[in-house]
């Protein structure tokens, strides 16, 4: 062991035997690993108006878990204390997201733009640590620098020179991009942005390393550098009825019957992903994607899942919803942006947008979790729930009259424009003190899905005193009223 | 910042004054005497804990038994360590009340744990005019680990002063570590600075463009 490895070993050793807070704990790395945007005139774009408060996460991809911060976590598998996935992310960390004009200091951002100010790594609070040692067998697997471009091995314990040609090795690029996700608690807008490590300058590069937000190349145009388009736009929550999406998840709702399922057709506005779309290979066998460049995992980090939930309230159907009741029913990722999904009657249904890669496993080891397919966990928004159900308005009688003949008797009309479910009418007189029912009158083209027309004669003693006629499908309930003339 | 400047301007005044009176009024503007209350925060999970401390070019430290008397200046107990980084390869440490087996490197900052509680102490010295600070180039670490103490009298306020000041490159990085939250704030050269530095702390300096030699602008 080199000396001043040893030196940082001892430190090491003394941190964890001392009597500080031992459930916090970041990079363990001299220094750690910075994330920088103010520092480069990089910021998100100020939330749309009506917004509400801003929070604000990020993560390793394939290693945050925004379900728990528990700030503990030194060794880059994303598993803290006691071994659990904790996620290598912010944690209980207070991110620095500030006023871009104040932390630029110039007035060109807008008015409300926000960025990423002195935030860390390393810093305490910080659930794990960016450094990720996939590979388990591979020498200096956790090697204290993010992604370098020469054997790690050789260089450190055969006193190679790193910008040897034969030093070259990408075996050792194994640390994941990092993503910042923004959130306003209205639920109706968000920012994401994802980047790879730090852009090594040659291959014997030794700088530790960092992630840097500025590298971003398909955002808006920094007013800046004209040449740079990392600035970070909000967007709407996909599925959510707004001036962008003037529809809405639901676009048109089918019924090949009324009492069986729905055919929904959704559609939702794509999400961009901001990245910087780089490509940055690795021969490392635990990296199964090819490299740890942003574009290497597929460019977006998106996908979105239909969840349904039944209606238990038909009177608050939204309200009474379980927030975990929701069933996945078919998972989307870019650039698909509809959707056909059946559904039973009396359903609602959403979009639920998921940030980062989905988790390929449960089991949350050490083993499973440094591969990077434990995350990510917790970064999503979701749109207000849609819901179908009650009687369709194809089962309501239409066209109803109701008419006092001579001799006083009433003669009720009415027509089905489509009978799906509906078997039988029932005929109510309205009255101040409950509904009496006339009669009923069966269906004749019950599951035809096609028009009738109908005929009821009520007595004058059936009648008393009532002004008001109601007509209600069966079984569906679906009804209609009308004043008799 | 302004606030900052009018405040270092102004313990600087201060120390002068104070060296001027002990030198008999003989010293001259440049030669400052300096006193300084210095809290050393406790050790935790790194990076708290981590105090990063700067003294002055001269001082009592220096030579046998300097560093146990930095140890006492600033109430640190036995399990307290002093770590100083030549940044050429080798690394040095001292746990205090242990008998001396390094003296203080001149020109270098150091690290300072302490895990029993927080202490603080008077650290006093002065300065040496036109002292130079060298900044080694960056490779397999600990070579070009760089803790560099920031003068007493710097008439830098931010990270980015001293990288100009040192003609550091744009890749160049300068952290602090605030060792009491336990937050690392990063800058790098050519960057919009988004901290200041602090009196009395030392900077970690990575350079990876060659060896950079200075004499930081004072006061």
């Amino acid at each position: 062991m080199k000396r001043g490895f040893r030196a940082l070993a001892v430190l090491a050793a003394v941190a964890v035997v001392s009597g500080g807070p031992a459930s916090f704990a970041a990079c363990l790395d001299f220094g750690g690993f910075a994330i920088f945007q103010c520092a480069d005139r990089a910021y998100f774009n100020p939330a749309p108006a009506g917004s509400g408060t801003v929070s604000v996460a990020f993560w390793q991809i394939g290693y945050g878990n925004g379900n728990l911060n528990d700030g503990s976590g030194t060794s880059g598998t994303g598993n803290g204390s006691g071994g659990a996935f904790n996620g290598n992310d912010n944690g209980a960390f207070p991110v620095s997201l500030e006023d871009a004009r104040t932390s630029i200091g110039s007035t060109v951002p807008p008015a409300g733009s926000l960025c990423l100010r002195n935030n860390n790594w390393a810093n305490t609070g910080v659930d794990g640590c960016c450094d990720n040692p996939k590979d388990s067998a591979l020498t200096l697997s956790k090697d204290g620098i993010l992604n370098p471009l020469y054997n790690v091995a050789y260089v450190r314990n055969y006193s190679y020179d790193a910008n040897d040609p034969n030093s070259a090795s990408t075996a050792w690029v194994q640390d994941s991009p990092m993503a910042a996700l923004l959130r306003e608690t209205t639920g109706s807008y968000f920012a994401v942005v994802a980047v790879t490590t730090m852009q090594r300058t040659s291959q014997g590069d030794p700088r530790p390393g960092f992630y840097n937000f500025k590298d971003v190349t398909n955002g808006l145009t920094n007013p800046f550098n004209a040449a740079a388009h990392n600035i970070i736009p909000w967007q709407p929550v996909p599925g959510k009825k707004g001036s962008s999406d003037p529809l809405g998840l639901v676009r048109d709702v089918s019924s090949p019957t009324a009492v069986g399922p729905h055919t929904l057709t959704l559609g939702w506005n794509d999400v961009t992903m901001y990245t910087d779309n780089r490509n940055l290979p690795s021969t490392n066998t635990a990296v199964t994607n090819g490299g740890m460049g942003t574009a290497n995992f597929g460019g977006d980090f998106i996908r979105y899942v239909v969840e349904t939930q039944p209606i238990v309230d038909a009177n608050n159907p939204i309200g009474s919803l379980n927030p975990n009741g929701w069933t996945a029913q078919a998972t989307y990722t870019n650039p698909t942006n509809s959707a056909t999904v059946t559904v039973n009657p009396d359903t609602c249904v959403r979009l639920h947008t998921y940030f980062g890669v989905p988790p390929g496993t449960t089991t949350q080891t050490v083993a499973n979790c440094r591969l990077g397919i434990c995350g990510d966990l917790g970064y999503d928004v979701a749109s207000p729930p849609s819901c179908v159900g009650g009687p369709l308005v194809s089962e309501s009688p239409i066209e109803l009259k109701a008419i006092r003949e001579r001799a006083g008797a009433l003669t009720i009309t009415w027509k089905a424009s489509a009978e799906l479910s509906t078997k039988s009418y029932r005929i109510e007189a309205v009255g101040k003190k409950g509904n009496t029912v006339l009669g009923t009158v069966p269906a004749n083209g019950t599951g035809s899905g096609t028009a009738s027309s109908y005929k009821f004669s009520a007595s004058v003693t059936q009648l008393k005193g009532t002004r008001t006629i109601m007509v209600v499908a069966e079984p569906s309930g679906a009804k209609q009223s009308v004043n008799i003339q | 910042m302004a606030d900052i400047r009018l405040r270092r301007t102004a313990v600087v005044a201060m120390c002068t004054l104070l060296a001027l009176a002990a030198g008999g009024m003989n010293a001259s503007a440049s030669n400052m005497a300096f006193k300084l209350n210095k809290q050393i925060c406790q050790l935790g999970t790194a990076p708290n804990g981590q105090n990063l401390v700067a003294l002055p070019d001269h001082s009592p430290y220096e030579g046998s038994g300097g560093l146990n008397a930095l140890c006492t200046a600033l109430g640190l107990s036995t399990s307290a360590q002093i770590t100083q980084w030549n940044g050429t390869g080798n690394v040095f440490i001292h746990q205090c009340q242990q008998a001396q087996q390094f003296n203080l490197l001149a020109g270098k900052g150091m690290m300072i744990t302490e895990p029993t509680g927080t202490k603080s102490g008077v650290v006093v010295g002065s300065d040496i005019p036109n002292g130079q600070i060298a900044i080694e180039n960056l490779q397999v670490a600990p070579n070009g680990t760089n803790v560099i103490p920031i003068k007493y009298h710097t008439t830098a306020v931010t990270p980015q002063d001293f990288c100009v000041d040192c003609g550091l490159s744009n890749t160049a990085t300068v952290s602090r570590f605030d060792a009491c939250t336990g937050n690392v704030l990063t800058h790098t050269c050519g960057q919009v600075a988004q901290w200041s530095l602090v009196l009395g702390e030392a900077v970690l300096v990575l350079e990876n463009q060659g060896r950079k030699v200075c004499t930081p602008s004072h006061f």
